[in-house]
């Protein structure tokens, strides 16, 4: 299986989605980030028990604050993924940037900031 | 511990309009580990409201800083230099600490980010719960330890009300009754007999009642 998905993201390692914090997120977005998508193992197999759902909680309480805040929530999403479902993961990444499309760029980016990628679907493999 | 939640965004911004240069400052005691408005709630926050500074023009400039105790001159020091170079402070600190920091810089405007809730404790994780109520004359040692003050929602002294379900509160079904908890205790403890004695109406003199409370000890002042 040689699949591929778009190049106009970046993909951020973290031992674990439970590494992750409001903060990471709402600093993302103050910095311009047009969206975050955080892929966590399926709920019930995170290798340190609850990591992922700790992240999704995290997750839903950002989003609120986003939304208080007046930024569209739909920017920060969590999935539920497997680590050898690379069909499901390019599925994710794609509809994940055609709401970020929709959307449009991050209302919050500033205009000396560093340009973005350029939008275009650039090969790429990943290994299943 | 004091414990509070943070007010919403829209309510800090509402607060925060008109001003620009905004000094978020919060606290390393009680409100930090009931998670309202210590560094990381700081951060948070000033986050949001940058954001929704942006979203709605508002050119707010915020700086960040935590001291370890709003309450407390010695600390309040601390801040000094950062007071003075904002408009206005937003304190996440307790009731206690937004006052504390506007007496002391009489010439800028505090507001208040939190709302401050009761004295409690972290009852597990990311649950806090009212265990006292201030009231100024403690009748716990009556009690097994257990207040009917705070933990009865009817501030029963001579409970039971007779209301609870299955040792369910009437008023607040999702919490225990107070009073099924003061029976158990005071019978692990050997100490039923306590419940026995009529307990006379509570003097609530040292409460709210008679305004603003304060304690002297003469011993320590200078």
């Amino acid at each position: 299986m040689r699949l591929q998905y778009p190049t106009n993201i970046r993909i951020i390692r973290t031992p674990c989605t439970g590494k992750l914090e409001v903060e990471y997120f709402m600093k993302a977005f103050e910095n311009g980030a047009d969206g975050v998508l955080v892929a966590g193992c399926e709920e019930g197999s995170c290798h340190f028990i609850e990591g992922n759902l700790m992240a999704k909680r995290r997750v839903n309480y950002t989003r609120q604050i986003l939304s208080e805040a007046g930024f569209e929530m739909e920017r920060l999403r969590m999935i539920n993924i497997g680590a050898a479902d690379a069909r499901h993961f390019v599925e994710h990444i794609k509809n994940m940037i055609e709401t970020i499309r929709s959307l449009g760029p991050n209302p919050l980016h500033q205009a000396d900031a560093s340009p973005s990628v350029p939008d275009a679907m650039i090969e790429q493999e990943i290994q299943p | 511990m004091i414990v509070a939640e943070r007010k919403t965004i829209p309510e800090l911004v509402d607060i925060l309009e008109g001003h620009k240069k905004i000094l978020v400052l919060g606290c390393g005691t009680c409100v930090t580990v009931c998670l309202a408005g210590g560094e990381r709630e700081v951060s948070i926050i000033s986050s949001a409201l940058r954001i929704a500074s942006r979203a709605k023009n508002l050119s707010f400039e915020i700086e960040e800083l935590t001291i370890e105790r709003q309450c407390d001159n010695v600390f309040i020091e601390e801040a000094a230099k950062a007071v003075e170079r904002n408009d206005v402070v937003l304190s996440l600190g307790c009731g206690a600490g937004v006052q504390a920091i506007a007496e002391r810089y009489p010439a800028k405007p505090v507001y208040a980010g939190l709302n401050t809730s009761f004295i409690g404790i972290l009852e597990e994780r990311g649950i806090w719960a009212e265990k006292c109520a201030a009231c100024g004359a403690c009748v716990l040692d009556q009690y097994g330890g257990i207040c009917p003050v705070t933990r009865c929602a009817k501030h029963m002294l001579n409970g039971p009300c007779g209301g609870s379900r299955e040792d369910r509160c009437e008023v607040r079904p999702d919490r225990p009754c107070g009073w099924q908890l003061i029976y158990q205790r005071l019978k692990s403890i050997g100490q039923l007999d306590r419940l026995k004695r009529i307990v006379p109406p509570k003097n609530w003199a040292p409460s709210l009642g008679g305004g603003c409370r304060v304690i002297v000890r003469e011993d320590h002042r200078i």
